[in-house]
Order: C-alpha cells, then structure tokens, then sequence
C-alpha cells in the first residue's frame, strides 16, 4: 500500500469505483465478424442493443456460417467491453498502490 | 407444534431495489435472490400483506404472500403491480373455532399471473382438497407454480436459527434491518445474526462491524493483508465464474446461445425451422432476445458467486 497521507482511502475508492460503473454504462461497442455481415451492438457492458445479420445469411444453407459469425460477433462485442474494464480498473489499482 | 412461517416470492431480479425499499420502509427482513425471483422473509407477520402490496407496487411485479400458522391455517394474497389480484383462506373459521371450506383462492388468476395456464385444475383441486399439513398444500402449490421451493416451511424465525432448507444457502442471506416497531433491535442485531450473513441497512449499523472495520483502516499492516484476501477472493471468483455453464435460449429454443460464467460464448444454435422461414428480422429478434437472456442469467450467477466468495473473505478477516 503506497498511501502516503494517513486519510482513510476508502471514500476516495469508493469515488473512483462509481465513476467507472457510470463510464463503463455510457459506453456502447460493436462486435463484427464475417466483414460486417453480422454486427451485434452491446451496452453498458450488460444490454445487447442490436443485432444485424446481413440477409443472405438467414438460409439453411448458410447455418453453420450464420452461427459461427454470430459467435465470432458476440465475443467480440463482450472482449471490448472486458478490455474496457480492465483498463479502468487497472488506472484504479495503480492510483492506490495495489500490486 | 407445526409450523408457523410466512414469506413473499416476487417475480423480480432487482434485488437492489427489493433491499432499498425494505430499508427504507425499515423493515426487519432477510432477502434471498433466487435465479428469477426474489424472497422476502419479515420479522412481523403482521406486516407480511402490507408489505407484500408496497413491494409489488415498488417492483411493479407480482408478489405471492403467505403465511402458515400451526400447519393448520393457510392464508396467502396475491398482488401484482400494487393491485390485490386474488386471496385465499384454507380454513377461514379456524380461529373461532368452526369448520368452514376454504374461501377465495383463484386458481385462473394463480396460473395466469405465473404463466402456467395448463396447471389451472390441478391448482383448483389442491385448493380444495383437505391436507392434514397446510404446508403440504403450500408445497403442493409452489410446484405446480414453479416458484421457488425455499420458502415451503421458512421463515423469519427458523432462518435467523440456520434452520435453513435445503435448497436456501445461508450465506447468501441479507439481512434488513430495522422495523419501525423494533426498537431494540440495534443493540440485537451483532449478537442475534448468525457468522457469515449479508448485514444491510443505512442508520443503525453493527458496531461489531464498524469498529472492525475501523481497526483495519487504522492499521496498515491489516489492510494490506485485507487487500490480498480480497485478491484471493477475486480469484477464486473468476475460478469458479469459469467453471459456471450458463443457457439463454429465445423463442421456445430456435435461438439458444451457451456461455462460461466468465463471458466466454461456446455456442449459437438456429433452429433449421426458424432458418427455413429466411426472415432476418425474425432471427435478428431471437438471437438479441437469447443474448439478453445469457447476459441476465449470467449477471444472477455474478452476483450469488460474488457474494459466496466476499462472505467467505469477510469471515477470515473477522468482519
């Protein structure tokens, strides 16, 4: 712990916490995969807003494709949001000295 | 002696919400999520009813109250969005002494309000039919329901001993506190609590909790030490997250999407039929919608985990 005054950090914490819980709701990613052909809009890290799937994709004939893209869009979409999480929380850990 | 309980089941997932409202009505309360709803156990049975209809106008959802009193009386209402939708007595001439039939109790209504419409008869017929165990008729109901089974024979009561049933985990318990009309309760609270429970109220805190966690802030040794339990909690958080296997499916399965509970996705399957139909906005919806439904369940298993793992911290430090 590398708190140099003696105050008690943990209103500060507790500050900095929310204030990533309100940035991390504003935000909105896009997940794609196949070029565009699917695209899945996720929000707030928690609210999937949208999905777009490009129409020739919704046949029979295209299942497999159609399910891997939209896969491949989901994880996407949800590794944004994680990486933003990290980034936020790692300034966090840093701002306190917490290895 | 039989058994004396009674419980509100609301069709909610905001248990953020539920606890606010209580605490802010300062009701002596414990809150148990479940994966769809939410279990109220009150203190004071008198102010079950009351309660239930504040909660469901709070929630804007459905609210099933009951009350058992000696295994012999079964009393429950049910509300929706603040409205009285039906009420029920099982022997309303109990306690003057006569044997009456059981008055009210709407078995349309009950089957409506929880979406199983095909269960309307068996429903009716366990309303009628005499049981020696009111709380046989209460479990007879909350199966045909699908409401959740912890609350046949739990109460206040039992809980606050850890006699708990089998499908409620004690640690995930959260305590509200405190009535209005339990003044007392304040000096009660640290020695009445069973170890290891959630503890959630604004004004009145425990002060065994509080100069805890005083101690820790005013030594640096503890709170480093407080700093890498919390980080083994982390850890074993994101562990067992890994191993959690979480579904979400849309339109009766035409759409069902599987994840790790560390928002890993391991599968999207289509329906052959939806796919045959070439709709894409059709498809569109189901996948958005079967997304959603991993999403909610996976932020329901988040937060049961979350707080095993911060119980079992909080215990080792002493808090």
């Amino acid at each position: 712990m590398t708190n140099n005054s003696n105050e008690n950090p943990l209103p500060r914490m507790h500050q900095l916490l929310l204030k990533i819980r309100r940035e991390l709701d504003a935000i909105q990613v896009e997940g794609i995969a196949g070029d565009g052909a699917v695209r899945i809009v996720l929000s707030g890290g928690t609210r999937f807003e949208s999905v777009k799937i490009d129409p020739s994709l919704a046949s029979e004939s295209n299942k497999e494709k159609l399910e891997k893209l939209l896969l491949e869009a989901t994880q996407d979409a949800v590794n944004q949001v994680l990486l933003q999480v990290k980034l936020k929380t790692d300034a966090l850990r840093q701002e306190f000295g917490f290895k | 002696m039989g058994n004396f309980y009674s419980n509100i089941t609301l069709s909610t997932d905001d248990r953020d919400k539920v606890i606010a409202f209580l605490i802010e009505q300062k009701r002596h309360t414990f809150v148990y999520p479940t994966d769809r709803f939410i279990c109220v156990f009150p203190k004071h049975d008198s102010a079950l009813f009351e309660m239930a209809l504040k909660l469901s106008d709070e929630c804007k959802c459905a609210a099933f109250a009951v009350m058992i009193h000696d295994d012999d009386v079964l009393v429950y209402k049910l509300f929706d969005s603040g409205n009285l939708l039906d009420e029920y007595n099982s022997s309303p001439g109990y306690f003057s002494g006569l044997d009456q039939e059981s008055t009210g109790g709407d078995a349309e209504k009950l089957c409506q309000v929880y979406s199983v419409p095909a269960e309307k008869a068996a429903i009716e017929e366990i309303l009628r039919k005499k049981y020696t165990f009111e709380s046989n008729r209460h479990d007879a109901i909350i199966a045909k329901l699908d409401l959740p089974y912890c609350t046949v024979g739990s109460g206040f009561g039992y809980l606050q001993k850890d006699d708990a049933p089998e499908e409620l985990v004690v640690a995930d318990l959260i305590e509200t506190a405190a009535d209005a009309d339990d003044a007392a309760f304040a000096d009660e609270s640290s020695a009445s609590s069973a170890p290891g429970r959630n503890y959630q109220e604004l004004d009145q805190g425990s002060n065994l909790a509080k100069s805890a966690v005083t101690n820790m802030l005013n030594d640096p040794e503890l709170l480093q030490r407080a700093w890498a339990k919390a980080k083994a909690g982390a850890d074993d958080y994101v562990k067992a997250m890994m191993e959690t296997e979480v579904k979400g499916s849309a339109g009766d399965g035409a759409v069902v999407i599987t994840s790790k509970g560390n928002l890993q996705f391991t599968g999207i399957t289509i329906s052959k039929q939806s796919l045959a139909l070439e709709d894409v906005g059709k498809i569109e919806e189901l996948v958005l919608a079967a997304l959603n439904d991993v999403a909610q369940q996976t932020r329901t298993k988040m937060e049961a985990t979350k707080r095993k793992v911060l119980n079992q911290q909080l215990g080792q430090l002493g808090l």
